[in-house]
């Protein structure tokens, strides 16, 4: 088990149950020591990392470490999600990477993805355990492995 | 007198049809000078077809009988090159009402025949094109079934042959396979519907009340749980495509149903006013309401605004709604406050 330095939480944010369940499943054998969240709206995520609306009143979360987005959600998508997230104080976003989750096989997403600062990278589904032990290595320092 | 006419080209004739004097713009449309042309017959101005067919003198002699005769056509200028003319023979009498000679009126319509064509060709285009995605649609949909079905099949199969061997584990992940495979199933089935809308279908005159009232016997199960109240009066008849306009209602109706606003009696009022050539209907409800924001993008394919669990559907129901709008030479739009309601706006034509 890995543990690796401010990450301690994984953002999952899908509207599909089942697809945050699959990713859940694939970090989890990842074996990487990490919490899991799973979010099925991008206004729910926004509550999350700032603690309130939804999240309000639980005991202080922790803090996201990297946020898997889907870009394929109803009303709020991928891309509004980022567009409010970039307003975010620096505080609610710190060690955050965001990676994009993509069924679409549209060269221009890839294209907008590239653009965007906050988008560290971007993947296919499904996510892999390979791809996110990869991601925790690229952008995290280890701490212990044991 | 005849210098100053621009517009046309006019120029007199004697009975044979011989040229007897020449303006500025016949020069500008024909291509001679004066002295070139005067004396020659108008036949010089006509190609080989139009030789052969006789053309000029029938023009010629139609005007000798009924004192004037019109024509359409294309007609050679000077130098080869061809023109599409609108001509008028107009026969000049004596004092004893016999013809003498005749006026010909030219006018060059090249550049207006030029845009027409290329509407009709580009029409032709869209056409064809509307047709194959339309065929690409449907066999899509039609192939893509068959998989599914397999799925499906294999699905049943297991929760009834191993459902003692399952653990619950198994079982949810079975249960993610079918929920998945009936929501494909669905999709699909909205893109073949989409693709259909209006195919094969004639259009008949529709009373939209008699419509309605069909249309709440259907729906009696989720007005009457709902206790919705639907009010419409003098509706209009429209000619149309009736199982079409029956979608385009049952769609909006059932949306007002399903996105009511929690504890609130759904109230539901449909009007309409009409302008020269367009019936212009107004749907209100007292629902949710939709953010301004997201007020276009409703009416495409698959887009929805919620997550499946708080309201069931596929996003489907609004883009065939404008289609269908569409089908009828009409526009589709909404105005909307959240938590208020929405009012659907849409035009059909008369």
């Amino acid at each position: 088990m890995k543990k690796y330095k401010d990450l301690d939480c994984v953002l999952l944010v899908d509207d599909d149950i089942s697809t945050n369940f699959i990713h859940r499943r694939i970090v989890e054998n990842a074996k990487i020591m990490v919490d899991v969240k799973e979010i099925t709206s991008a206004k729910d995520a926004l509550d999350y990392l700032t603690q309130s609306g939804k999240y309000e009143d639980i005991e202080p979360a922790p803090k996201a470490g990297i946020i898997f987005l889907d870009i394929n959600m109803p009303g709020m998508n991928g891309w509004d999600f980022i567009a409010e997230y970039k307003k975010l104080d620096e505080k609610y976003k710190a060690r955050i990477i965001v990676v994009m989750l993509t069924t679409s096989l549209n060269p221009d997403d890839a294209q907008h993805a590239a653009n965007v600062e906050e988008i560290a990278t971007y993947l296919h589904k499904p996510l892999n355990k390979e791809a996110f032990a990869n991601i925790a290595d690229q952008y995290f320092e280890v701490l212990d492995d044991e | 007198m005849l210098e100053v006419i621009d517009d046309y080209a006019i120029f007199l004739l004697d009975k044979q049809g011989n040229i007897e004097n020449w303006n500025k713009e016949a020069e500008k449309i024909n291509g001679y000078k004066a002295q070139e042309i005067i004396g020659h017959n108008i036949s010089i101005f006509y190609n080989e077809e139009g030789r052969r067919n006789k053309l000029p003198e029938l023009l010629i002699q139609e005007a000798m009988l009924k004192g004037r005769s019109q024509h359409e056509g294309w007609r050679l200028r000077k130098g080869g090159e061809l023109f599409w003319a609108f001509v008028t023979l107009s026969a000049i009498y004596d004092d004893n009402n016999n013809v003498v000679g005749f006026s010909k009126f030219v006018r060059d319509l090249t550049a207006k025949r030029n845009l027409e064509k290329t509407a009709e060709e580009y029409a032709r285009e869209l056409e064809i094109k509307n047709r194959e995605l339309e065929q690409f649609v449907y066999i899509a949909s039609h192939d893509l079934q068959e998989p599914l079905l397999t799925v499906k099949n294999f699905i049943e199969l297991f929760k009834d042959e191993y459902k003692d061997i399952f653990d619950d584990n198994a079982k949810l992940y079975l249960e993610f396979i079918d929920r998945s495979t009936e929501r494909m199933r669905n999709l699909i089935k909205g893109l073949l519907d989409y693709a259909r809308l209006g195919g094969q279908q004639s259009k008949t005159l529709v009373n939209c009340n008699t419509l309605l009232d069909s249309l709440q016997n259907d729906l009696f199960s989720s007005i009457n749980a709902s206790g919705a109240e639907i009010h419409y009066q003098n509706l209009p008849i429209v000619y149309g495509f009736e199982t079409a306009l029956r979608q385009l209602f049952q769609n909006l109706l059932s949306n007002s149903l399903k996105f009511k606003k929690p504890g609130v009696v759904p109230r539901i009022e449909i009007s309409v006013t009409n302008s020269e050539s367009y019936w212009h209907f107004e749907f209100k409800d007292n629902g949710i309401g939709i953010e301004e924001r997201y007020q276009e993008k409703i009416f495409v394919m698959f887009q929805r605004l919620h997550n499946v669990t708080a309201y069931e559907g596929y996003g489907i129901g609004l883009s065939h709604c404008k289609k269908i709008v569409e089908l009828h030479g009409g526009k589709i739009s909404v105005e909307s406050v959240v938590d208020e309601g929405s009012t659907f706006k849409f035009t059909l034509r008369v």
